[in-house]
C-alpha cells in the first residue's frame, strides 16, 4: 500500500504493508529515516531551507521548511520505537536549474540546510543523491527498509 | 533521423483549438472586453460551457456547485478568471495526454502547464506587470511544442541526454542540436497555425530566453519565472528535469529578489490542495 507524502508533508509508519513515497522532488529534498529493528520509518518532503522566511506559514505547515520539518520527522519515527543509533538516513533531491547560483540556488541551499542541521545533531547520512538537474522520486518500503530512487528518463534503482 | 519538415507536419495532427475558444480569446485581447459578447460566445458552445462551469465549480474557486450559468461565473469570478477557464477548457485535451519522449505520464504536462501559468500570473502580479492575461495564456501554451516533438525526443533521447550531461547544452538547446528544432520553436509554430497573435507566438518561442522577446519582454519574463518556479517545485517535469538555464539577468531585470522567489513558492504551495479540483486529473502514480 502506497502512503503518499505530498510537498511540504511528512508521514511516518510501522505498517509492514506500507510503502512511503514522495514524487517529483525538483529542488525540494526528500529525507527517509528508517530503523531496521523497530521496522519503522518516515519520509519528509520539504521545499525551502529556513522557516524565518515566513514564520506564520511555518507554524501552519512545518514540513515546508528544513529547520521545522526535520526535527518533526525524527520525533515521529522515534515515537514508533525507533532509536537514533540504528537509524538509516537517506537524502535525495535538491536539483538545480543550470547556472543557478548563490542565493537563488534553492536546491543547493536546501542541501546545505540539511547538512547544517545533521551536523549539529550528529546525524550521519547513509546515502545521498542530490544536486544535478534530474527529477527524482523516492520510496521507502517499511517492512524491508529498502529505498528506491526513480530518476525521470532513467528509471528506478534500489539503494 | 527525421527531417524538420516531417516533424513540423506533426502540428497538423494536433486537435486545433475550437472556433468558440478562439472567439473568446480574441475578445480577451481587447482593452475593455465586452462582457455580454464573452458570455454569449461561450454559451453558444455547449461543450465549452459545460467545461467552463465544471472548472468554475471546482474547489479552487471556493464556491463549489454554485454556478449554473456562465453569466454567474463572470459576475462572481470576474472576466479575467473566466478567460483563464476558457483557455484551460480549450487546450486541456491536447496537453493532458502522456508524452513518452519526455517521460511524462498522462496528466503531467497538463499539470505543469496549469501550475506554471498560475505561478507566472502570480509573479506578474507581484512585479506589477501589465496584461497578466497574456502571461497566463502564453505560460499555459508554452510547451505545446513538446506534444509534437515527444516521439522524436524519444527516438534520439540518448544523444540529447549526452549533450546535456556533457555540459554546454540545456535540454532544449540539445533538442535543436540533435533534431534540428526545439520544442519552443515548434510551439511558436503551433501558436501561429492556431492563429494566436504575433506577440503570443513570440512569447512561446522565447520562453526559455525571455529577454530576446522584444514584442513583450516583461510578460515573457513573467512566463519564464513561472516555468522556473514550476521546475523547482518538480511539478509535471519529466526527462528534461531542470536542465534549462537560470538567467540571472532576467531576474535582475525584473527586480525579483531571492526572498520574492521563495515567497512565491510558499504562496503557491499554500493553495495546492484547492488546485487538485481544478486539475481534474489524478496526481502522479509513479511508474
Amino acid at each position: 500500500m502506497n502512503i503518499v507524502v505530498g510537498v511540504s508533508d511528512m508521514k511516518a509508519s510501522n505498517d509492514p504493508k506500507g510503502t512511503l513515497i514522495t514524487y517529483s522532488l525538483g529542488s525540494c529534498i526528500g529525507i527517509a529515516a528508517y530503523d531496521p529493528v523497530a521496522k519503522a520509518g518516515g519520509l519528509l518532503h520539504f521545499m525551502l531551507p529556513e522557516s524565518a522566511l515566513d514564520p506564520q506559514k511555518a507554524s501552519d505547515r512545518p514540513y515546508m521548511f528544513a529547520d521545522t520539518g526535520i526535527p518533526r520527522l525524527f520525533k515521529a519515527v522515534y515515537a514508533l520505537g525507533s532509536e537514533k543509533r540504528r537509524m538509516r538516513v537517506i537524502v535525495v533531491g535538491g536539483s538545480q536549474v543550470l547556472d543557478q547560483k548563490g542565493f537563488f540556488n534553492i536546491g543547493k541551499r536546501n542541501e546545505m540546510a540539511v547538512r547544517k542541521i545533521f551536523h549539529r545533531n550528529n546525524v550521519v547520512i547513509d546515502y545521498q543523491d542530490t544536486g544535478g538537474n534530474a527529477n527524482r522520486t523516492i520510496r521507502l518500503d517499511i517492512e524491508t527498509g529498502q529505498v528506491r530512487v526513480r530518476v525521470s528518463g532513467e528509471g528506478e534503482k534500489s539503494i | 533521423m527525421s527531417d524538420i519538415k516531417t516533424i513540423v507536419q506533426g502540428i497538423g495532427r494536433l486537435k486545433p483549438i475550437s472556433k468558440s475558444v478562439h472567439q473568446v480569446m480574441a475578445l480577451a485581447q481587447q482593452p475593455e472586453p465586452d462582457m455580454l459578447a464573452v458570455v454569449e460566445a461561450i454559451a453558444r458552445d455547449p461543450i465549452l460551457t459545460a467545461n467552463v462551469l465544471k472548472q468554475a465549480n471546482s474547489s479552487f474557486y471556493g464556491r463549489p456547485g454554485r454556478f449554473e450559468t456562465v453569466r454567474q461565473a463572470v459576475v462572481f469570478l470576474g472576466i479575467t478568471e473566466v478567460f483563464d477557464l476558457v483557455l484551460m477548457a480549450g487546450c486541456k485535451e491536447s496537453l493532458a495526454r502522456d508524452q513518452a519522449g519526455y517521460d511524462l505520464q498522462a496528466g503531467e504536462l497538463w499539470r505543469n502547464s496549469l501550475c506554471s501559468a498560475l505561478l507566472a500570473k502570480a509573479a506578474a502580479a507581484k512585479m506589477g506587470t501589465a496584461d497578466t492575461q497574456l502571461v497566463f495564456t502564453a505560460a499555459m501554451l508554452k510547451d505545446i511544442g513538446k506534444v509534437v516533438l515527444s516521439q522524436y525526443v524519444s527516438a534520439e533521447y540518448e544523444k540529447i541526454r549526452e549533450l546535456v550531461d556533457a555540459g554546454g547544452h540545456s535540454f532544449y538547446e540539445a533538442e535543436k542540436a540533435v533534431l534540428g528544432i526545439d520544442h519552443a520553436a515548434l510551439g511558436a509554430m503551433v501558436a501561429q497555425v492556431w492563429q494566436f497573435s504575433p506577440k503570443m507566438v513570440a512569447m512561446i518561442r522565447h520562453h526559455h530566453r525571455p529577454l530576446a522577446c522584444e514584442a513583450a519582454r516583461e510578460q515573457a519574463a513573467a512566463v519564464y519565472m513561472g516555468d522556473l518556479l514550476c521546475m523547482m517545485l518538480g511539478i509535471g517535469i519529466g526527462a528534461d528535469g531542470l536542465a534549462y538555464r537560470f538567467q540571472q539577468q532576467v531576474v535582475d531585470w525584473l527586480g525579483v529578489s531571492e526572498t520574492d522567489m521563495q515567497q512565491l513558492l510558499v504562496d503557491f504551495d499554500t493553495q495546492r490542495e484547492r488546485l487538485e479540483g481544478l486539475l481534474d486529473a489524478p496526481p502522479p502514480s509513479g511508474a
